[in-house]
């Protein structure tokens, strides 16, 4: 039923006046409705539509991407008793926005309150686009008020531009975990950029896209070239320009690239076959007493080879070549007896680092690739499966050369007590990491 | 050393090569010392392919861990070697004149076994042990690092070396400084060849334990050898400064002069001006040698090549 304000009694207009009407129609929660009568006695409505993408957030504040215009507020005033328009009104800025851009238009829609069923009305639309170029930039805020013939709306408009933010990076897993704060229906993949002062830029892209909330993307870590990384930005590429997180590790990460290792055993005399040889025994570099015996022909080879055998009768040796035999027992080596026919007996296999080797895990790296005695790296596939983890725990003279085409030469400790190298061969050529 | 090398493959290739090379062996080109495909150092999976050289036909095969040379001189009896049974992997065969080299790595990090025969009959005349190895051109010598052993070492440093075959073997044992009291007598597997590099009194022949991190010589290059195996130079560095070093062959002793290389610095990223890049490694260095002048090629994996040019008049003589 449609009433004629004029020929309503004025309680009852005002009866009508607060009346909530039906129940609104689908739209935006707490879409305004607001009515009054005129000076000159005309009852008008006016319906407000909350055009930002967060429904249930505050009335005025949206998350927006760069160069994409939202939609922010409409109003129009109407009769809704004849469902006429009465004004889509107009906006008019009162504070500008400073880092990005206010534009008009018109939103034409039904009311959202119920009343007028089926009847589209014209509503003034103000929206915005964020156009700032300034990467410290987080937030705009402008103020601008609706007018029409019976109304002055003010508002407050407040713009916060989307983050990424990069929660870790997870080398040994192969993730990185993020979290995005954007306009719920965006979505974009992500470009993640690995770059180091000596390093250059290694950059991967997912292929799968990702919305607002957490995201793990997946790291192709075989495809980040060797280098040393302190800075990863990961950008959503949700928009052009995109919104992007920077992260700074505490440590910078330090990728070795694809790295040929090698094994290296600690030969045992009972696996080596053929004749004997007499060599000499040397207690200590203290006591230096050279006893001599006789060991394996072939495994004292070895272990002036390799440096480090086990024997059957004298326990755990090392080649004098390996010592500082020659200066701390000077003077006492008996006459024929050379660096490569005495050994020194230790009471453990133990690397550079002083600490006892580990079968498949101990690794022996040069100098140059400054890793620290304890420095753990993860092994990874060319598909980016794990292969393993290996620590430093002695030094590879020879780790500068045979590279094999790759970033690096690593020998890593291995449990076979095989007699000779001929078991020993190359573990593969892996893409490392430092994870620690 | 002279490697193959081959790029990083995108992912989808990646995947297909190391399905392939999981199931693919190692083969060895015994006439350039390099492997190809499967891994660097796999003895039990290295295949040989038999090689022509000045008309000998030269084939390695393995018996076991054994590895011997099937050799058919072109003129008389063939025979049948056993290599050193420290020779895990044959790297190069070298038929010169009337020797045979057999050059062998025994362990996956580079230690060589050098062995010298006599091509007509396969009798060993000499044998020791180095890193880097590299017969000159004519078969006459090897340049190459003196043998250290490969692992649990603290201290070690490279000293150059250079095997003459025109001498006895006792004459490449010639002590090379007077031995301290009560030292003990050299290794003829170890203590071999003439001094190219350090000379000084004092570096010559030292024994690790005599070094501090500062002194100790470190190889920037592999050997490069003139075509007219009268030249052979490297690359050394000494507390982070690098020299091209060159000896000159065909006198009584190598005539020995270096020439300072501070551009290396400029191409290592990160590392200072003027300092030589200790990182750098020799993998990625190459030289070749002009009359009296050399040029040095860096360059890494996936990186343009960058040349060093190195004028005759650099060099100064190294006094021994």
């Amino acid at each position: 039923m449609i009433f004629k304000p004029w020929l309503v009694p004025a309680g009852a207009v005002v009866a009508l006046l607060l009346s909530t009407g039906p129940a609104a129609a689908a739209g935006n929660a707490g879409d305004a409705k607001q009515c009054r009568t005129t000076a000159q006695g005309r009852t008008v409505c006016l319906q407000q539509r909350r055009l930002g993408v967060r429904p249930l957030a505050s009335l005025l504040t949206n998350t927006v991407l760069p160069n994409q215009k939202v939609d922010l507020s409409a109003w129009v005033e109407y009769n809704p008793f004849d469902c006429s328009l009465v004004s889509s009104g107009a906006w008019q800025v009162t504070t500008p926005p400073t880092k990005g851009d206010v534009s008009f238009g018109i939103y034409s829609d039904v009311l959202s309150n119920g009343d007028c069923p089926g009847v589209i009305f014209p509503y003034a639309l103000i929206s915005y686009t964020w156009t700032s170029s300034d990467e410290a930039a987080t937030q705009d805020s402008f103020a601008a008020q609706w007018v029409s013939p019976d109304y002055v709306e003010p508002d407050t408009f407040v713009e916060n531009l989307a983050t990424v933010k990069i929660d870790k990076v997870d080398f040994a897993a192969g993730t990185a975990s993020l979290t995005i704060d954007g306009p719920p229906e965006a979505t974009g993949t992500l470009t993640l950029e690995f770059s180091g002062a000596t390093a250059g830029t290694a950059t991967l892209t997912t292929t799968e896209s990702y919305a607002s909330g957490s995201a793990t993307p997946t790291l192709l870590r075989p495809s980040i070239p060797v280098g040393v990384y302190d800075t990863l930005k990961v950008k959503w590429n949700a928009s052009t320009p995109q919104v992007f997180g920077k992260l700074t590790p505490p440590r910078p990460w330090n990728v070795l690239g694809s790295v040929r290792y090698s094994q290296y055993n600690v030969p045992v005399e009972s696996a080596c076959t053929g004749g004997s040889v007499s060599v000499w025994v040397v207690d200590s570099l203290t006591a230096c007493n050279f006893t001599q015996v006789n060991l394996n022909s072939n495994f004292a080879s070895q272990v002036n080879v390799n440096g480090t055998g086990q024997s059957s009768a004298h326990g755990t040796l090392k080649a004098g070549a390996a010592t500082s035999l020659r200066r701390s027992c000077r003077g006492h080596f008996p006459d024929g007896a050379t660096l490569n026919t005495s050994y020194l007996q230790v009471s453990s296999v133990t690397g550079s680092c002083n600490t006892t080797l580990v079968a498949d895990s101990s690794v022996a790296t040069h100098p140059t690739q400054r890793l620290a005695c304890g420095a753990n790296l993860k092994l990874v596939r060319p598909d980016n499966s794990n292969r393993a983890d290996r620590t430093r725990a002695d030094t590879c003279p020879a780790c500068n050369t045979g590279f094999g085409g790759g970033d690096g030469h690593i020998d890593s400790f291995t449990a076979s007590q095989a007699c000779t190298a001929h078991d020993v061969g190359d573990l593969g050529q892996f893409w490392t990491v430092q994870i620690r | 050393m002279n490697l193959r090398s081959f790029r990083l493959l995108p992912l989808a290739i990646a995947l297909a090569a190391l399905g392939s090379a999981a199931a693919a062996q190692s083969s060895v080109d015994l006439a350039a010392g390099t492997v190809r495909a499967g891994k660097l150092f796999d003895p039990a999976r290295a295949s040989y392919t038999p090689v022509q050289q000045a008309g000998y036909r030269i084939e390695a095969r393995r018996t076991g861990s054994t590895l011997e040379l099937a050799v058919t001189p072109p003129a008389g009896t063939a025979y049948v070697l056993a290599l050193a049974p420290e020779l895990a992997q044959l790297r190069q065969v070298l038929v010169a004149g009337d020797r045979l080299w057999a050059i062998g790595w025994m362990n996956g990090a580079g230690a060589s076994d050098v062995s010298l025969y006599r091509a007509a009959d396969g009798r060993l005349l000499d044998r020791f042990w180095a890193y880097q190895p590299l017969p000159s051109p004519d078969g006459r010598y090897v340049a190459f690092q003196k043998f250290h052993p490969s692992h649990f070492i603290d201290q070690w440093e490279t000293q150059y070396r250079l095997y003459d075959a025109a001498l006895a073997p006792a004459a490449n044992r010639a002590a090379l400084r007077t031995p301290l009291a009560g030292e003990p007598a050299g290794d003829a597997l170890v203590d071999v060849g003439l001094a190219l590099y350090p000379l000084a009194p004092g570096e010559l022949d030292r024994d690790a334990s005599d070094l501090t991190p500062a002194s100790a010589h470190s190889a920037g290059s592999g050997f490069a050898w003139s075509t007219d195996s009268r030249r052979v130079a490297f690359v050394d560095v000494q507390g982070g400064r690098a020299r091209l070093v060159s000896a000159a062959l065909g006198t009584a002793r190598p005539q020995v002069t270096a020439a300072p290389l501070p551009e290396l610095g400029l191409l290592c990223a990160g590392a200072p001006e003027g300092r030589a890049c200790t990182s750098l490694s020799p993998d990625f260095v190459s030289l070749a040698l002009g009359r009296a002048d050399a040029t040095l090629t860096v360059q890494r994996p996936g990186t343009a090549a960058r040349r060093i040019g190195v004028p005759a008049g650099r060099f100064t003589t190294v006094a021994p």
